[in-house]
């Protein structure tokens, strides 16, 4: 019974930060001793795998279970937020209503992980769903506001397919259990596939993300990050089913499209916020073409390793107040630079980093043409990332505030153990000749580097866009 | 027979909420076409409870007769569902009030273009 304290825990404490939003110390002291709670209950599962049904109604009542697909997924998603409460409590504008909102985040999420339902994972992702929304227009800009519109339109669409696919399920198996999903049918293995894509961060069908991304404070977007890591968990939930296997050439396809294009857009950017959106897309593509548990340990360390870069990328563009990389010349300090530095590293697969491990168990466990296409996505992140080594610094010190400097910490030293504790050598001449080739591309190319139009990502535009996958993947069905 | 007729049309309401929130360029008009493809899950729902019959699923104190029950389940979940959708209903109308105190329209391209220009 005790994995159902991991959501139910943080959502009552997260109840009352929100009632006394006025004492922000209490909210930010029950928000520390919670996340102890989870990891404590969190670790104590772990290599254990269980399911159990609450109530006596059987299969129709609500099933929860936890095995070693969730464990990456709810550890990520726990450090992800730690780390950003410790960065926002350098700032005096987050209040104790901020610290309730990130809990009950928390704690949606782990329901999310937790249920072996249909009805249920609808009802806790669209909980997660909302609070993402009141927290990217948590600044109250006008830019914040039309993204979490943007956002909300398209996942309320998306979500409507996700309940149409829902019942279909449950007309043809009278329950929405997980146990039955091995019978749903195609069809509804169809909807329920994607209309939950638009969350998943995957070029085409989420496209509200670049402007979440490059409009909100630092902090926002390492917590959209996580909940886009629970519609992907679901992906890989989902796959393991009869229902969705016949989808399997169509994540390879999608994943590895979308790795590629992502990182073409990403080296094409100007802007620092707008290169680690689009290199989100490429990375949950190298998530959805593994689609097994190397991806799920993909996505760990891309939570991770993605929220070090945007949250140091975001302090600096915050500091100098532009996001534009070609101005950051000469302007960098060196503690600055070295968070910056071993996300970058990670990202691009450097031997020692998380990203080095994780990235060689999905190149090993992907057909050929997906390692293929896998391999062009690895160099064109090599390509972009080098706008982010090869910027000259100041040599002005500056001293940033403690917090700040532990949840950096704390960050990189998850990348850094993990990436040593998993080292091994046989992918060694691999990575270092995809880093090589990528870093002479970089210096013979980067004179024609030039912002693609962002057209796709207006309003009308990404719902066309998701509408259109949507039918793809119903005449993939017919065919 | 009657929960098939439900389902086409819950699917006929689904497609032109969505046609909705594709073509029209007030947001106003977007948020009013999803409501109505929320409500077309809703009737989907009702539909799939019809399936099993269509007499209110409750025991009656003079004992149970052999009626044609409907299916209590997908009735008691979607309630669920329509808060949710309310809730989120609400949520986008307050996001149109702050953008229409800002920019002093709901037009969606106009509201883009204001923004591309803030840049």
């Amino acid at each position: 019974m005790d994995i159902l304290l991991l959501p139910t825990l943080p959502i009552i404490t997260g109840s009352i930060a929100i009632i006394l939003h006025r004492k922000k110390r209490l909210a930010q002291v029950l928000f520390f001793l919670c996340c102890l709670a989870v990891i404590t209950i969190l670790l104590m599962q772990l290599n254990q795998e269980k399911t159990f049904q609450i109530g006596g109604w059987g299969d129709t009542g609500i099933t929860v279970g936890f095995d070693a697909l969730n464990l990456p997924f709810m550890l990520s998603s726990i450090i992800v937020a730690v780390a950003v409460s410790l960065s926002a409590m350098t700032r005096a504008t987050y209040d104790g209503f901020f610290y309730g909102l990130i809990m009950i985040l928390l704690g949606s999420l782990n329901a999310v992980y937790i249920s072996r339902d249909l009805f249920n994972i609808y009802v806790t992702f669209e909980l997660a769903s909302i609070v993402g929304y009141i927290l990217i227009a948590y600044g109250k800009k006008g830019k914040q506001i039309w993204a979490a519109m943007k956002y909300a339109l398209l996942s309320s669409v998306g979500f409507s397919v996700f309940l149409i696919g829902a019942g279909l399920a449950y007309a043809r198996t009278g329950s929405f259990s997980f146990l039955s999903l091995n019978e749903i049918g195609s069809l509804a293995g169809a909807l329920i596939f994607t209309g939950l894509s638009v969350k998943s961060g995957l070029f085409f069908v989420s496209m509200w993300l670049p402007d979440v991304y490059d409009s909100t404070p630092a902090e926002i977007p390492l917590l959209s990050g996580i909940i886009i890591k629970a519609e992907d968990y679901l992906i890989l939930r989902f796959i393991t089913y009869d229902s969705f296997q016949w989808l399997a050439p169509m994540y390879l396809g999608v994943g590895a499209i979308s790795a590629v294009i992502g990182a073409v857009y990403a080296f094409n950017a100007r802007k620092s916020q707008r290169v680690l959106a689009y290199h989100t897309f490429s990375q949950i593509g190298f998530i959805v073409t593994a689609s097994n548990i190397h991806g799920a340990w993909h996505a760990f360390s891309h939570s991770i390793f993605k929220g070090l870069l945007l949250l140091s990328a975001g302090k600096i563009s915050e500091r100098l107040k532009t996001q534009d990389l070609s101005k950051w010349k000469g302007k960098m300090t060196v503690g600055e630079y070295i968070p910056l530095l071993i996300g970058s590293l990670a990202i691009i697969g450097f031997p020692l980093t998380s990203g080095y491990v994780t990235k060689g168990g999905i190149i090993d466990s992907v057909p050929l043409t997906g390692v293929v296409m896998l391999t062009i996505a690895s160099v064109a992140t090599v390509i972009s990332f080098c706008k982010f080594v090869f910027i000259p610094l100041s040599k002005r010190k500056l001293k940033l505030p403690k917090l700040l400097i532990m949840s950096y910490v704390l960050l990189s030293s998850g990348i850094l153990f993990h990436g040593v504790i998993k080292f091994d050598y046989y992918k060694l001449g691999e990575s270092l000749a995809v880093i090589g080739a990528g870093v002479v591309l970089y210096f013979l190319i980067r004179k024609y580097f030039r912002p693609i139009s962002t057209k796709p990502e207006k309003l009308d535009e990404s719902l066309v866009l998701f509408v259109g996958f949507i039918a793809v993947v119903l005449t993939m069905l017919i065919l | 027979m009657i929960s098939q007729v439900i389902s086409y049309t819950s699917f006929f309401a689904v497609a032109i909420g969505i046609f909705g929130v594709i073509t029209s360029r007030n947001l106003i008009r977007k948020i009013i076409s999803l409501g109505i493809c929320e409500t077309g899950t809703t009737l989907f729902f009702v539909g799939v409870s019809a399936a099993t019959g269509t007499f209110a699923p409750v025991v009656p104190a003079t004992g149970m007769a052999a009626v044609a029950f409907s299916d209590p389940v997908p009735q008691a979940v979607i309630i669920t569902g329509i808060v949710i959708n309310f809730s989120i209903l609400c949520l986008l109308l307050v996001f149109t009030i702050m953008l229409m105190n800002r920019y002093h329209t709901v037009d969606a391209k106009t509201i883009e273009r204001i923004l591309d220009k803030e840049e």
